[in-house]
Parts: structure tokens; C-alpha cells; sequence
């Protein structure tokens, strides 16, 4: 099959420009909301405020799902001790983690040695390393104060794989990289595509694989990970 | 499976569900839940106002929708841009059968599913199945009712709802679990069994909540992180997606995304939001290195043609189901579409015509609470009565609806009727009484009390007990 098809687009728009009584425009003027309820929340919030937002709604995360999300405010200072322990906390196992130069330089080569690194030349087996981790480290691109959700933006080196088989994740979430909620989120990626950048996925992440599936009841780690824990880093 | 979930009559379906007493008992539990955490994130977003939420979802839907030829084309545009096929398909028909072939010509063995009612549908499974490719739904309520031999889902959102853990357990039972009947190990049943076949599949197969026509993104929430591994490990990934699906721009996603959760589960956000954009970059060792989306008419523009327009605004949330008395009281597969609650009401009929469907719209009290709790500001109470319009006029009504109702608004109509019928109601309804209540009613009746009792007539017409009273008698 050849690729960057568009197949019987012709028959199906104009029947539904003719249903609209009209030919398709060329151009679509969006007449923009009738109002913006969500620039007032948490407007003028400053960065550290933003950050204990984001700490206190990750905390009623954690409550919901009975201890299987957590969620500190450190210092970078102490962010390479805090990631070795929760690393260790669930019991030892192999770790996988992303082909990025911000662990070097926030100090966690040391804690990280162990760890299988997403390397995208060694195809498959990244994924076969992923499907055995225990741990797995990512660091959030986006993070929103609302929901206490991380986010990450694919890229070669991250590996899609690795932020959704490992057991346990520990999320690094720059305090400068903490918005409001999801409408600053959606304005960033607004301005990448009007640039033509549209990365292949990005994943807004605030909980554990998780589903009430059964009579309702809650259970955790029906595919995925089942713990969670953001490390809030004051200072980067 | 379609549409339609199996050949039975409505009224053999009804039976059968207002018989089932867990599957009604669980219906009311889901509903309170739901409903009090809904209430409660509700009145946490923003300041609260959440009517002005609806709004603003109202008009970014029907936008969408108003402008549906120049946003598909847009979208479609920029999946391609982003290294994507699109394929355009006017019935379920095509659709399944582009996917099959599809998978055929990629030699694929294996796929993983991701819930998705388009892909119900369009009746994808068991065209793949006959083509030889072993297909798993990965959703656990999708892989419950797979194992158990196909159970058709009775809830938008919790599927397998209608399911109690005891018939879970012996579904699974039959798959090699040797387990109790405790949901945690039954989870981990599905888990061991499942996380090798993401990564194992040759194609992935999702749905979409929303598209995004500015980018070409699709959208997709879920809780259980199956639909990020569906879009994750396998190298070939399908996106099947029903045409009314599209939003404008991001920022109209974050309003419908805003509320779709917070509607559908009584949560702020679901655990995973994604955002696919087409193939993965040149030299990933995982992700789509082939991206297809399928977009499915299937009825849909027979709706945008007519009066029931504002139906295709849904965000497929299911807070319309949540809140229905009916829903409450009867259960999903009553609806016997894969369609149910008011959603279904008006949507069934549209999709997959009256003949089948002619009692659907008598599944609603038109209470109105429906369109209270919609956020896509859909009136749905106000389409179902359209449908009961439509039916009546059209003469399409069913055999009760219709002799019933017509010789009712014969008797109304004409004075003379009305009052002689109503002299001797209590008479003619006397062979129908037991214990000094009328059991077993005919004609407009019979409805009644099929389900319950009616109080016997009085002897004195309120219209004679008033004109006496206001002469002064005492009567
Ligand atoms: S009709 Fe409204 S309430 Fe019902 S599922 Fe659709 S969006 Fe939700």
C-alpha cells in the first residue's frame, strides 16, 4: 500500500458539504469561546505556589488509590538520595531508564548505573527490557497543578515502551515545568503545531493503570504500572 | 456485532434484564457512585459553575460539527502531514473491511484492541477473527465479555457491569484461573494473561474520544493504560473513528476533555490522556512506524440531515446514563443496542433504523434529567420526544403505542366520547379488578399495569364531584 494516502475523502466531504448546503469553505473563522472559565484557575499563581498545588492534588491522588501514588517536594540537592530510595522501596529489580543527558547533569549516574538505557538503535529489546523493569524514571515535560498529571512529549531516547510496562515509576517533575491545568498544555501544543511540530504521542499521566471494571471495585495495575511516585524539584 | 446485540423482541429482552436481580442491583449502585463523585468534582472546577462549562462544550461541539466537511478535511490533511493514511468509509461494511484487508496484507497475526464502540460498530472482531488473526480485547471489562463468549457490553463506560464477580471468576475459570472470585486477583488473572500480547501484537487497533483537526492528533482516555500500550509497542496501529468525533483546535479539547471524566467517571482526570500524532520518528525502536485512520459515516450524515443534528455534538461520557430512571430500573441490554440510556434512545433509531428499534424512545420518562447532566448541552429529552413525533405521525408507532394512543386521542378529542367513556370507565375496568385494584389492564392500560397496579376508578367523575361542590353539595 502506498503511504500518506487520503482514500474516498471527495464522495464523503461533498455529501457532507451538500448536507450542509453549501460547498466546503476554504476557511473556517472559529469564533473563539463565549468565555474562558479555565485562565481563572490558579491565575497568577507563582511557580512554588503552582508546586504545592500540584503536591496537595497528587496527595488526593495518593488518598484515592490507597497509597499507590506518592508525592514529595525536595531540593536538587537531594534528588539523586531521594530517587536511590524510592528505587529501592518496592523491593530491588531491574530499572530502565531514558537515553537523557538531565540525569548526568542533575547527579544520578551514580543511582542510575545499573539501569538498562533506551537505546532506539537496539530496537525490540528495548521493549523486551521494558516488559521485565521494575522501576522505570522519566522526567516530566508538562506538569499540571491541577490534576497532578506529568507529562511526556515522544522523542528517540524515551522510548514509548518504557513509560508504561515498568512496575513502579519514579517521575522527576521540574518545578518550572508546572502549569495551571491542561488549558496551558494545550496552548503549548497549539504553538508547536502552528510551527509544524506534532510529536507522535504525548501522554498526560496522573495515576496508575488502574480499573473498576469488577462490581466497581477499585484494583490497580490491570496493564501497567501500579505505583507512582513525583519527586516536586524545587529548584529546577 | 453491530448496532444491534442480539435477534430477541424488545419485550423478551426487557423481561429477562427486569428478572436479572445483580445486573439491576448493579445498575442503581453504579449510578449513586458515580453520580456523588460527579457531583463532586463538578462543583470543584473552577468556581464551580459548571453550566458555563456545558456551554462552552455546547458550542465547540456543534462548531465542529456545523463546520464538519472543512474540519475532516483539515484533519485528514495533517494525519497525512504527520506520516498517517486516512481511509474514508461510508458504511460499517467498509470500514471492517479496509482493516481486514489491512491486516491481511500485512501478514498480521496478532492484534490488540483498545475499547471503542465505533469499533463494536462496525463489527471489526469477527471480520478479523474469519480472516484468521487472533484478536485481543485488552480493556478488562472488553476481555471479560471476549472470554465470555462475546457477552455484548451494558454500559458505555463500565461494560461489563451487568457481570458479578462470581460469573467473572467462572469465565475465567474456563481460561486456566484456579482463583477466588476476589477482583484484585482476578485483575491480575487479566494481567498476566495480557501483558505479553502488547508487545507481541502486530497491530494495534483504538478508538478516539476526539480529534483534533488543527494538528491531526487523536485523543484518547483511559484509566487502565491498555490504549498506551496499544499505541505503543505495536509497529502497525489502526485509529477508527465515528466522522462526528472532530473538534477545531486544542483548546477546544481542553474544554471537552475538561468535563469528559469528570461526567463519565465522577474524576478529575482519567489516569492516561494521549495525544497520537501519526508515525513515530525515523530510527524508534517502538511506537506506529504505519498509521491508518479510518473515519466512519455508517448513518451518521443521515443524522447531520436531519432534526436529531445536535445528537452527534456526544462526547460518549455516559452521564446521561448515569442519571436516567429508566436506565436505573431496566439495564443496559434492555436497549438491546450497543447504544443504551438516552444516548441510545436518540442515537439507535437514527443509526440503525425504526423498524427495529420503534420502542426505544418509549424507554424515556422525559424527565428531562438527561439533558440537565449532558455536557455537550445535547436536549435530549427534547430529541426523544421528536423520535415519539416522529413515530406517532409517521403511524410507525407500535401496536400499543399506536391503537392505544390513537383510540385515546379519538376519546379526548370529541366531548361526547370523553364523557360517556368516562361514565363507565369504572364499570368496563371492573372485570379487571382484584382486591379493589385494577391488575390486569387492556389498550393505554395495559402499559400500567404490566408492571404495577392501578388504583380503581371512582364512581363520581371529578368533573360531576366538582360541579356539585361548587353548587354546594357536599359529594
Ligand atoms: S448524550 Fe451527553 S450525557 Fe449522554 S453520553 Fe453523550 S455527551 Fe454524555
Amino acid at each position: 500500500m502506498k503511504q500518506g494516502q487520503i482514500l474516498n475523502r471527495e464522495s464523503f466531504i461533498s455529501n457532507i458539504s451538500s448536507i450542509l448546503g453549501r460547498e466546503m469553505p476554504k476557511e473556517v473563522v472559529h469564533p473563539g469561546l463565549s468565555s474562558k472559565p479555565q485562565l481563572e484557575i490558579y491565575k497568577g499563581f507563582t511557580q512554588a505556589q503552582l508546586a504545592e498545588e500540584f503536591h496537595k492534588n497528587a496527595q488526593i491522588n495518593k488518598a484515592g488509590s490507597g497509597g499507590k501514588i506518592d508525592s514529595l517536594i525536595i531540593e536538587k540537592k537531594d534528588l539523586a538520595k531521594t530517587v536511590a530510595e524510592k528505587l529501592a522501596e518496592h523491593g530491588a529489580g531491574p530499572i530502565i531508564a531514558w537515553n537523557d543527558e538531565r540525569f548526568a547533569e542533575w547527579g544520578l549516574n551514580d543511582v542510575l548505573n545499573d539501569a538498562y538505557v533506551w537505546t532506539d538503535e537496539k530496537g525490540r529489546e528495548n521493549v523486551d527490557k521494558a516488559l521485565k523493569a521494575s522501576y522505570g524514571v522519566c522526567i516530566s515535560d508538562i506538569s499540571l497543578a491541577e490534576t497532578a498529571s506529568y507529562t511526556v512529549i515522544d522523542k528517540l531516547g524515551k522510548g514509548r515502551s518504557s513509560n508504561f510496562l515498568p512496575l513502579n515509576y519514579v517521575c522527576i517533575v521540574p518545578q518550572s515545568t508546572i502549569v495551571p491545568r491542561l488549558t496551558q498544555a494545550m496552548q503549548k501544543l497549539h504553538e508547536m503545531s502552528k510551527e509544524g511540530i506534532n510529536p507522535a504521542a504525548i501522554n498526560f499521566i496522573c495515576g496508575s493503570s488502574s480499573s473498576s471494571d469488577i462490581e466497581l471495585n477499585k484494583v490497580w495495575g490491570v496493564h501497567g504500572p501500579i505505583r507512582l511516585t513525583y519527586l516536586i524539584v524545587s529548584d529546577l | 456485532m453491530g448496532i444491534k446485540i442480539n435477534d430477541q423482541s424488545f419485550k423478551k429482552n426487557l423481561k429477562k434484564n427486569l428478572n436479572d436481580d445483580f445486573m439491576r442491583a448493579a445498575m442503581v449502585k453504579a449510578q449513586d457512585l458515580i453520580n456523588k463523585n460527579r457531583a463532586n468534582v463538578l462543583s470543584q472546577l473552577g468556581d464551580g459553575n459548571y453550566q458555563e462549562w456545558q456551554k462552552l462544550s455546547g458550542e465547540v461541539r456543534a462548531h465542529a460539527i456545523e463546520n464538519l466537511d472543512f474540519y475532516l478535511n483539515q484533519f485528514a490533511e495533517n494525519v497525512v502531514k504527520n506520516g498517517g493514511n486516512v481511509f474514508f468509509a461510508k458504511d460499517a461494511k467498509e470500514a471492517s473491511q479496509y482493516i481486514t484487508n489491512l491486516a491481511i496484507e500485512k501478514g498480521v497475526k496478532k492484534v490488540v484492541k483498545a475499547k471503542s464502540m465505533v469499533t463494536e460498530e462496525i463489527g471489526i472482531n469477527h471480520d478479523l477473527i474469519d480472516a484468521g488473526v487472533d484478536v485481543k480485547e485488552t480493556d478488562l471489562a472488553e476481555y471479560i465479555l471476549q472470554l465470555d463468549d462475546w457477552n455484548p457490553p451494558s454500559h458505555m463506560v463500565v461494560p461489563s457491569l451487568h457481570l458479578n464477580k462470581t460469573q467473572i471468576r467462572d469465565v475465567f475459570a474456563k481460561n486456566g484461573y484456579s482463583g477466588k472470585d476476589i477482583p484484585e486477583d482476578l485483575a491480575a488473572f487479566a494481567r498476566a494473561q495480557l501483558r505479553n500480547e502488547f508487545v507481541t501484537a502486530d497491530m494495534g487497533i483504538y478508538g478516539c474520544n476526539f480529534a483534533i483537526a488543527e494538528s491531526g492528533a487523536i485523543t484518547l482516555i483511559s484509566n487502565e493504560g491498555n490504549i498506551d500500550l496499544c499505541t505503543s509497542a505495536p509497529e502497525l496501529q489502526v485509529a477508527v473513528m465515528g466522522m462526528e468525533r472532530i473538534l477545531a483546535t486544542y483548546e477546544d479539547a481542553d474544554i471537552c476533555i475538561s468535563l469528559l471524566a469528570r461526567n463519565a467517571v465522577g474524576a478529575k482526570n482519567t489516569s492516561y490522556t494521549t495525544f497520537v500524532n501519526g508515525i513515530t520518528e525515523e530510527g524508534a525502536a517502538d511506537g506506529a512506524k504505519e498509521f491508518h485512520v479510518v473515519i466512519v459515516d455508517n448513518g451518521r450524515s443521515k443524522v447531520l440531515k436531519s432534526q436529531f443534528k445536535e445528537v452527534l455534538q456526544c462526547m460518549r461520557c455516559a452521564a446521561c446514563l448515569n442519571i436516567c430512571p429508566i436506565y436505573r430500573q431496566v439495564g443496559g441490554h434492555s436497549y438491546n443496542s450497543i447504544y443504551s440510556g438516552p444516548l441510545g434512545v436518540v442515537l439507535t433509531p437514527l443509526l440503525a433504523g425504526y423498524d427495529d428499534f420503534e420502542e426505544l424512545p418509549y424507554m424515556c420518562s422525559l424527565c428531562g434529567a438527561c439533558t440537565e447532566v449532558c455536557p455537550s448541552n445535547i436536549k435530549l429529552h427534547s430529541l426523544i420526544h421528536e423520535h415519539k413525533r416522529v413515530l406517532a405521525e409517521d403511524k410507525k408507532a407500535s401496536t400499543f403505542w399506536g391503537a392505544g394512543m390513537t383510540g385515546a386521542g379519538m376519546v379526548f378529542s370529541r366531548p361526547w366520547m370523553y364523557k360517556l367513556g368516562t361514565g363507565v370507565a369504572p364499570l368496563m375496568t371492573k372485570p379487571f379488578m382484584v382486591d379493589g385494584k385494577i391488575k390486569r389492564g387492556v389498550s393505554v392500560l395495559k402499559g400500567w399495569t404490566d408492571k404495577r397496579d392501578m388504583p380503581a376508578l371512582e364512581k363520581v367523575r371529578f368533573r360531576d364531584w366538582y360541579t356539585s361542590r361548587s353548587k354546594g353539595g357536599n359529594k
